[in-house]
């Protein structure tokens, strides 16, 4: 007897589709993997479930009562809970006070402190979580404010709870801590829906699947009656696996030099690239290979050590970097590369006015006929040059800010997580500009934590652990367990595991 | 049905990037009703007066550097108290030298000093900018005062704690009598040459902010800062520069306000400068939030601000005390217009797609 039921499930944004007629059902006390690449509509399907968004059609079924127009509220009160990836927690308050948060224990209109640290205490030893309520949520570490999410939603009675991505941010004894106590609330009758990329994890921890692909219903069953490389195909899609796009290249000699270059996060990075290569950066989040990518482009400054393009130094400030033709398109559009207020072509041209600001007026002519070019080359579909850039869609707005540094003429690129939240036809052109960039002769470092990503487009892999680089692979060597296996520093464990 | 629908979207956009137009002309028509009431007839002569007012001039050149603060989301407070301690000097300088170069190098340059002080306070003191020009209002306010009170009446021109052009320089026949109140007449029209340094200043800023890379990199400030920085703007440099701009600005207004008052009083004028400025800013439909604004619309936010003024003055047993009173209402219905106006449209489209889908 499942628990939630969603039929039919159609969603669609502006033109694009974004979900086509998907079904998931839990059964009671059961963690149920939710799988799809990026993009394959998880999170809208989640955010329909949760009353975030409206379905355009579907039914959905839970706790055997139907919520034809879900709201937040109705399905919070209904005991659906959303443990989302970036959380939701407030830092400047305590954990007890976050439990308790917009249901705080009262006595005449005041705050019952203690009560309430006495309760979340008690919580806390029924689940076996290790936590002191009286602390400040900012002193703690990323896994213990999932945790603390995860203990909120059950305090507040959640029968189902939703988690997105949890053990991005975990290391490995933090994440069997988690699995243990996932184990644990499952005997008590909770379900979960599990997202994750993990394919171990996913392994270790679920019961049941469901993958998704392009908005689309692709097939569920039981973990135990299937096969990790099932579930990828499945995920990745028939045609997506034929589709390979690289091909070696003839590298050129060295170009970028990094030696014993330590910033916030790393230290002591050696790496040559060349001229017309391409090199991942990949790691678990909070590996220090975002924070070298940002410390390679003056974004944060350098603490020791010295890089070098085309045999020059660089340091110092962001204008010092871009001179010496170096470019970064930061991870987070949203946050870091998007100027909301001005238009596509202001949004466009941007960095390459910081580096011709001698000339101080703008000729508007000249700059809309390169960026016509840029827009035949890069792809852009974009009406007007003066419409603001919230108008595109994701996919066309990192094309516009990839064209904003393609503009500057730079000859190093550094792409911090360039497919991130973009749609899977526009990720696929995003690796074929790629290519194409190092075909030319630029070099191009990428960061990201999605290997078929790095399949596609790398040269080499560079893994990082805990700010140092561990392991680099070659492109042929490339394969999503090997990777996380470094990736996570178990590589001693599981060479017994696999020999 | 469809066609309405695009007209009415049409004059929505028209309006909300041009209100501070259609702003001034519903104010300017009430004017015309009221001067019509009162048993004359509405003439080119009550706008020459708008067009030549001080709060159109002085306030409004302040406002185009207030503008561009504000466009990067920061606030300056303390240009009534930079105007006051500017002209003092300017004024000082004059009475001394009796040179207009010198004294309007004095001007621009005091100014720009005030300026620079709250943007290096702000830019290199990461310190919040309504702090720190709260302080500067305070500190450049007392220190011309305290001064004032000091210092020999031949230099300030005046025993009265005031500052005043010495009558007896040469320059002074030119500076107040031809340009401070002097205008030029063209046919029957005739503008005042104040409203051209305004104008003129007017220009120069719009310019700056559409036609300049600089001025991108103002609008980029504002309207995200994180980003901003990554494409290789220097972010402290930028917010620095708008309170220098906004200095050179006050320097302007000061010679202006030397000019055409003739004196300055430490303890009473340019008073709550500040908040007409912002006022002004504000009816020239800039955002407060940072990252969107016109600079042209400066010139009709403070053009409709001195004629709010003058409609109020010339209604009969309305008193000035009750002035500010209706220059704070209109303020608050043109930004609860501009606020809540996309807010009441975006719910209206959303209640249409509600019932299309039903």
């Amino acid at each position: 007897m499942p628990i939630l039921e969603m039929k039919h499930i159609s969603k669609s944004f502006g033109g694009s589709q974004a979900l086509k007629d998907v079904h998931l059902s839990v059964e009671e006390g059961e963690i149920h993997a939710l799988l799809g690449e990026n993009g394959a509509g998880k999170s809208t399907l989640m955010n329909i479930l949760t009353g975030v968004l409206p379905a355009d059609s579907g039914s959905i079924r839970f706790l055997d009562k139907d919520y034809p127009t879900p709201n937040i509220q109705q399905m919070e009160t209904a005991g659906i809970a959303f443990v989302h990836q970036e959380l939701n927690v407030i830092n400047d308050l305590t954990v007890a006070d976050n439990i308790f948060l917009r249901r705080e224990l009262t006595r005449f209109g005041l705050l019952r402190k203690k009560e309430q640290v006495a309760r979340a205490r008690k919580l806390f030893e029924d689940l076996g979580v290790n936590m002191d309520p009286s602390v400040l949520v900012s002193t703690l570490k990323t896994s213990e404010k999932q945790l603390l999410e995860i203990c909120r939603a059950l305090y507040m009675d959640a029968r189902l709870l939703i988690l997105d991505e949890p053990t991005t941010a975990l290391s490995n004894d933090e994440i069997d801590h988690l699995f243990g106590i996932l184990r644990r609330l499952k005997e008590q009758g909770k379900s979960f829906i599990f997202i994750s990329h993990k394919m171990p994890e996913i392994f270790a921890i679920s019961d049941r699947y469901t993958v998704m692909r392009n908005g689309e219903f692709i097939c569920d069953g039981r973990i135990d009656e299937t096969t990790p490389r099932e579930i990828t195909s499945a995920m990745v899609g028939a045609q997506y696996m034929d589709q390979d796009l690289y091909e070696p290249r003839e590298l050129q000699d060295e170009f970028l030099k990094l030696t014993r270059y330590s910033g916030q996060g790393f230290r002591n990075v050696d790496l040559s690239v060349r001229k017309g290569e391409i090199v991942a950066f990949t790691g678990l989040a909070g590996c220090g290979a975002s924070e070298l990518m940002q410390t390679m482009f003056g974004a944060l400054p350098a603490e020791g050590g010295s890089m070098t393009v085309n045999g020059a130094p660089v340091r110092g400030s962001i204008l010092r970097f871009m001179k010496r033709s170096v470019a970064m398109l930061p991870s987070n559009r949203k946050e870091n590369s998007v100027v909301p207020d001005l238009s596509i072509l202001e949004n466009f041209y941007l960095a390459e006015q910081r580096l011709s600001k001698r000339h101080p007026f703008i000729f508007r002519k000249a700059e809309e006929a390169r960026y016509q070019e840029q827009k035949e080359l890069l792809h852009i579909k974009a009406d007007q040059s003066s419409n603001g850039i919230l108008s595109l869609s994701g996919g066309n707005q990192q094309k516009v800010f990839l064209g904003r540094w393609l503009n500057t003429g730079a000859d190093v690129l550094l792409l911090d997580n360039p497919t991130q939240g973009v749609d899977v036809g526009a990720k696929e052109e995003i690796y074929k500009l790629i290519l194409g960039f190092a075909e030319s002769g630029k070099t191009v470092i990428i960061h990201t934590l999605e290997i078929p990503e790095i399949r596609k487009v790398a040269d080499r892999c560079v893994v990082f652990y805990e700010g140092r680089i561990v392991k680099i692979f070659e492109h042929a060597e490339v394969n999503e367990h090997d990777v996380m296996l470094w990736a996570t520093n178990a590589i001693e464990t599981s060479k017994e595991a696999t020999a | 049905m469809k066609e309405k629908r695009g007209l009415l979207s049409k004059v929505g956009r028209l309006w909300s990037q041009y209100s501070f137009i259609f702003v001034l002309l519903i104010i300017m028509v009430g004017y015309a009703f009221v001067v019509g009431a009162n048993g004359n007839t509405f003439k080119w002569s009550h706008i020459a007066a708008i067009l030549s007012s001080q709060n159109t001039c002085i306030v409004g050149t302040i406002a185009l550097g207030m503008a561009l603060v504000i466009i990067t989301g920061q606030i300056d407070l303390s240009v009534g108290s930079s105007l006051v301690l500017t002209t003092g000097v300017t004024i000082m300088v004059f009475n001394l030298t009796n040179s207009i170069p010198l004294m309007i190098l004095a001007a621009l340059g005091t100014g720009l000093v005030c300026g620079l002080i709250n943007g290096m306070l702000v830019g290199f003191g990461k310190m919040p900018p309504f702090v720190v020009t709260l302080g500067t209002m305070l500190i450049y306010r007392s220190l011309t005062l305290s001064f004032v009170r000091q210092i020999d009446p031949a230099i300030s021109g005046s025993s009265s704690s005031q500052f005043a052009m010495k009558s007896a320089n040469s320059a002074y026949e030119f500076l107040r009598m031809k340009f401070g109140t002097g205008q030029l007449r063209i046919g029957s029209f005739s503008i005042p040459y104040i409203t051209f340094v305004f104008l003129g200043m007017a220009i120069l800023f719009i310019l700056l902010s559409t036609k300049t890379k600089y001025g991108k990199s103002v609008y980029a400030v504002g309207s995200n800062e994180k980003s901003a920085r990554l494409t290789g703007i220097n972010v402290t440099w930028v917010k620095i520069s708008v309170f220098a701009l906004t200095g050179l600005c006050v320097g302007v207004a000061s010679i202006l306000q030397a000019c055409k008052i003739g004196n300055v009083t430490p303890a009473s004028s340019g008073v709550s400068y500040e908040m007409y400025a912002i006022a002004a800013v504000v009816l020239a439909g800039v955002s407060m939030a940072g990252g969107r604004g016109r600079l042209i619309g400066v010139i009709f936010g403070a053009l409709s601000y001195t004629t709010i003024n003058f409609i109020i003055v010339s209604i009969p047993g309305l008193s000035v005390d009750i002035q500010d009173t209706f220059q704070g209402l209109v303020l608050i219905i043109v930004i609860l217009i501009q606020t809540a106006g996309p807010a009441i449209r975006e719910n209206i489209q959303r209640l249409r797609k509600r019932r299309n889908t039903a």
